[in-house]
């Protein structure tokens, strides 16, 4: 069972009928202030089932230390952590180079301030948003904080992307939360409870004696600060949405049904949702069950001739798909790359009805939008990084030669390609530029209820 | 840019592995001098170095890597190693002629100074220096570097073609003939189309891959099954009354893992290489079940696992463990697709049987129970041990950077294919490799 209401909500729910939400990122100024200012935070929780305005929040590394967290309890913490997400080797693995490179970032890079604060603010509508956003900025400023910057997202009609595509349809069950037999065990995403291999993911343990009145729960050795808490992937995703439409377009000569035929090939499911593994030559009249019908690839789409192998959803979870004998339905080996994914969309939409004829149609204009790529996960290096490079930039990813993600993948190749897989000779489409590119991101930690309250009043209560 | 060398010489690879060890100076200038001399070479495998290892068209990866020392009195190591085709003579001969004098200014950092005036005594003392490989495989087996390379060119041709409107026209109606009639016009690469490439299934890797001999091997099985049985026993029993040393490595040392990060990942993602070095456990016990491991593994690979995939990793080019007797370490080699993470992500999921029944009988690592069970499959601490244990290399070098053991393998599927004209099921798998 999970200690639902020592563990913050976001992990556990999207909070999908709070479609407004801000993300503000904050420095300490005064730690004292700051520590009272953390301890006394409603956060809520996953027992918490409320639909009103909800609250979480999440510490950097610089974070952690400005609260009084001295080295040696640091050094606790996984090293990709400490690094945090710009250093020369994550700069290679995570494709920010050229246009994402940290050194043009808004937020996040090196030559932007330090970050130590993620507060994240859900609500039902833009004015009570606002109202929340505003006094919460009066309560961080009282408290010793300070504004880096506010986040704005921007809930999409038809639970879009901004490409157009429907977003946020399969999600990841959690054993021990969600009644689901594929369910991926609660220690992925939670420090405090067995992963996939049956073991317990590396947790910070901090010396007992710093935690005299035993805010934290016990472990082994000293008091266990990770338990319950989870590390948050935050990654600023900026789209560049008529570029993507036009270099499809010229990839179908113009032809809106084959455009569209491409464009879904690239991401693997049509524009309203529906699997291409399911429905492969047309997209479908939407039922009920049509998006959330289960699929595999390994029996019914082993080569790709379906949802093509180098789409972005079958890169993102490849399910039954990986290795050299696929065992069909055995999704064991995908499962230790899984994340769960928070994130909310930002910036207007190019066209209001989402349609590339309108996109097209409307052609480039100055509006940043993107996505505000939010992930959880219990050990990033195996998680996300590991999707990152592995699955989503890697060129070779399912034996193919030159093909990176079309949506997300890093072109470090100098021609980048995009293969379709058919019964007879394949299609290739080369020159694909990229079309979406870092503009932010950071590591954070999530930790539980019980350690914000332990941070916050320990760094409150310090001498000096 | 063809070999002026004839196709047939090129087709197949007769070659071989080559590690070199030589104690090194122990004075801590010259020690430095001799890595950043090998740092520099690694950092410009591009440009015009001392050591022009693209040069080399008879080898398929080199490394040079100083191991340091386990024991204090011991000096460092220099370990130099090469996957080369051809014979021994013909890869020193084209190191000499590609590189001399940086060999010279290397091996000048060596306790004995060795200076060479040419291949014949370099060929001596590489000789004379040689540690033989306890355990090898490759997952491109029977081609040569060169093939390798043409074979990639051929598919790329073929690739272009058909992405245009007029190759596609041409090729559609019979796609083995039309590739074939555009192979054959446009004669570069030189590639045999008559002759299907080598296939690494021959001798008894021919008779191990046959379904018709399964009984047979099954009868073998059950023959060594009774002394494997009572050898797991045995080790079952050490396990048990051994002293522990698993140690509990926790996050490698930050520093380190920055020197090794560092190396990683350094182009476009594709290939990456370790170097491993961890002590045996003490006693002649260990050493013998070590050796008769690596001697099973070694076996497989050659006459079993030749189809590019090593019980399921799809991702090494070629790897290797060799034994310093004398300093009781256990050295290991790799040459890999993808990220360390998948690497070692695959040696959990996929092969932690094989790995634990090697490295469980060194230092440190995660308890194992009667040889091959646990071990490896404590995921996060085998990592940490993995990191723990693995050094800096300081030259690495591949003959083809660019391309997967997948693609190696698809693209000599596509040029088998031409010679063959493959139909059905085989023409299916062909279509699939384009």
């Amino acid at each position: 069972m999970l200690e639902l209401q020592d563990i913050q909500g976001i992990v556990l729910e999207g909070y999908g009928k709070l479609q407004h939400a801000a993300f503000i990122l904050l420095a300490i100024e005064d730690p004292k202030r700051a520590g009272a200012w953390l301890a006394s935070r409603t956060l809520r929780t996953a027992a918490d089932k409320v639909v009103a305005a909800s609250t979480n929040v999440a510490l950097t590394c610089a974070g952690l230390a400005e609260l009084g967290l001295k080295p040696p309890m640091l050094a606790r913490f996984p090293s990709e952590f400490l690094d945090g997400m710009v250093s020369d080797f994550r700069r290679r693995i995570l494709g920010d180079i050229a246009e994402s490179s940290p050194e043009n970032w808004q937020w996040g890079g090196p030559h932007n301030p330090t970050i130590h604060v993620l507060l994240m603010l859900y609500e039902q509508d833009a004015t009570a948003l606002r109202a929340l956003v505003k006094r919460a900025e009066e309560e961080w400023t009282q408290g010793g904080l300070s504004q880096v910057e506010l986040l704005d997202t921007n809930w999409l009609p038809d639970f879009k992307e901004h490409f157009g595509f429907r977003d946020g349809i399969s999600g990841v069950s959690i054993a021990g939360y969600d009644n689901d037999p594929c369910a991926v065990p609660a220690g992925e995403f939670l420090l405090g409870y067995p992963n996939v291999y049956g073991k317990y993911t590396r947790s910070p343990v901090i010396d007992a004696e710093l935690d005299p009145k035993n805010v934290l729960a016990r472990a082994e050795r000293g008091a266990d600060l990770g338990r319950n808490g989870s590390y948050l992937v935050f990654r600023q995703l900026e789209q560049d949405v008529f570029k993507f439409w036009e270099w499809v377009d010229s990839q179908a000569h113009g032809d809106a049904a084959r455009r569209s035929w491409i464009a879904s090939k690239m991401v693997g499911r049509w524009p309203g949702g529906a699997p291409l593994t399911v429905y492969d030559s047309a997209e479908p009249v939407y039922e009920r069950d049509t998006l959330t019908k289960p699929f595999l690839y390994a029996e019914k789409d082993p080569h790709g001739q379906r949802c093509p192998l180098g789409s972005h959803v079958r890169r993102m979870n490849p399910r039954d798909a990986l290795g050299t004998a696929f065992k069909a339905g055995d999704e064991t080996l995908a499962n230790a790359h899984r994340l769960i994914r928070r994130g909310r969309a930002y910036g207007k939409p190019l066209a209001t009805d989402m349609r590339p004829e309108s996109f097209l149609a409307k052609g480039s204009d100055n509006v940043k939008r993107g996505l505000h790529f939010i992930c959880l996960n219990a050990n990033i290096e195996r998680q996300f990084e590991f999707v990152q490079q592995t699955w989503a930039n890697s060129s070779k990813f399912s034996g193919l030669r030159n093909d990176p993600d079309p949506l997300i993948g890093a072109r470090a190749l100098p021609s980048s390609a995009f293969t379709v897989q058919e019964r007879g000779i394949r299609h290739r489409y080369v020159d694909m530029p990229s079309f979406v590119k870092a503009r932010g991101g950071a590591y954070f930690f999530l930790p539980s209820v019980r350690a914000v309250k332990y941070l916050g009043s320990r760094a409150a209560s310090a001498n000096g | 840019m063809l070999d002026p060398r004839p196709i047939a010489k090129v087709a197949t690879r007769t070659g071989g592995m080559l590690t070199v060890v030589s104690p090194l100076e122990s004075d801590p200038t010259s020690l430095e001098s001799i890595r950043k001399l090998l740092l520099d070479i690694g950092e410009h495998l591009d440009d015009e170095a001392i050591v022009r290892l693209r040069d080399l068209r008879l080898v398929h990866f080199v490394r040079w890597v100083i191991v340091p020392p386990h024991r204090p009195d011991e000096p460092h190591l220099l370990v130099f190693g090469s996957d080369f085709d051809g014979s021994l003579e013909e890869h020193l001969e084209e190191l000499w002629r590609v590189s001399g004098a940086g060999l010279n200014l290397i091996y000048a950092h060596c306790a004995s100074r060795p200076q060479f005036s040419g291949a014949a005594e370099l060929g001596q003392y590489f000789t004379a220096h040689r540690l033989s490989t306890a355990a090898a495989y490759s997952g491109t087996p029977a081609r040569s570097a060169e093939q390798i390379r043409r074979e990639s060119r051929l598919q790329a041709a073929i690739a272009d073609y058909l992405d245009s409107d007029a190759g596609r026209k041409a090729v559609e109606p019979n796609p083995v003939r039309g590739a074939r009639s555009f192979a054959e016009r446009h004669a570069s690469p030189a590639l045999d189309l008559d002759q299907p490439p080598a296939s690494a299934e021959v001798g008894l890797a021919a008779i191990l891959r046959s379904p018709a001999l399964y009984p047979i091997a099954g009868l073998a099985l059950a023959t060594l099954g009774g002394p494997a049985l009572l050898g797991l026993l045995a080790v079952g029993l050490r396990e048990a009354t051994e002293r522990t040393n698993e140690q509990d490595h926790g996050e490698p040392d930050r520093a380190l893992l920055r020197t090794l990060k560092g190396r990683e990942d350094r182009r476009r993602l594709v290939q990456n290489q370790i170097t491993h070095v961890v002590p045996i456990k003490p006693g002649w016990f260990r050493m013998t079940t070590l050796k008769v491991v690596l001697w099973s593994i070694d076996f497989l690979a050659r006459n079993y696992y030749v189809r590019g995939d090593l019980g399921g990793i799809i991702s090494i080019h070629y790897a290797r463990w060799m034994i310093l007797e004398d300093q009781r370490l256990l050295l290991f080699f790799s040459n890999f697709d993808g990220s360390w993470e998948s690497y070692l992500g695959d040696f959990v999921d996929q092969a932690a049987t094989g790995l634990t029944a090697v490295w469980s009988n060194t230092q440190g690592f995660p308890r194992s129970l009667f040889l091959v069970f646990r071990g490896a499959r404590d995921e996060e601490s085998f990592k940490n041990w993995t990191r723990h244990h693995q050094i800096e290399t300081q030259v690495w070098y591949s003959a083809y950077p660019d391309l997967s053991v997948q693609n190696v393998n698809e693209n000599t599927r596509l040029h088998a294919g031409l010679a063959r004209e493959p139909r059905g099921k085989a023409l299916e798998e062909w279509l699939r490799a384009l």
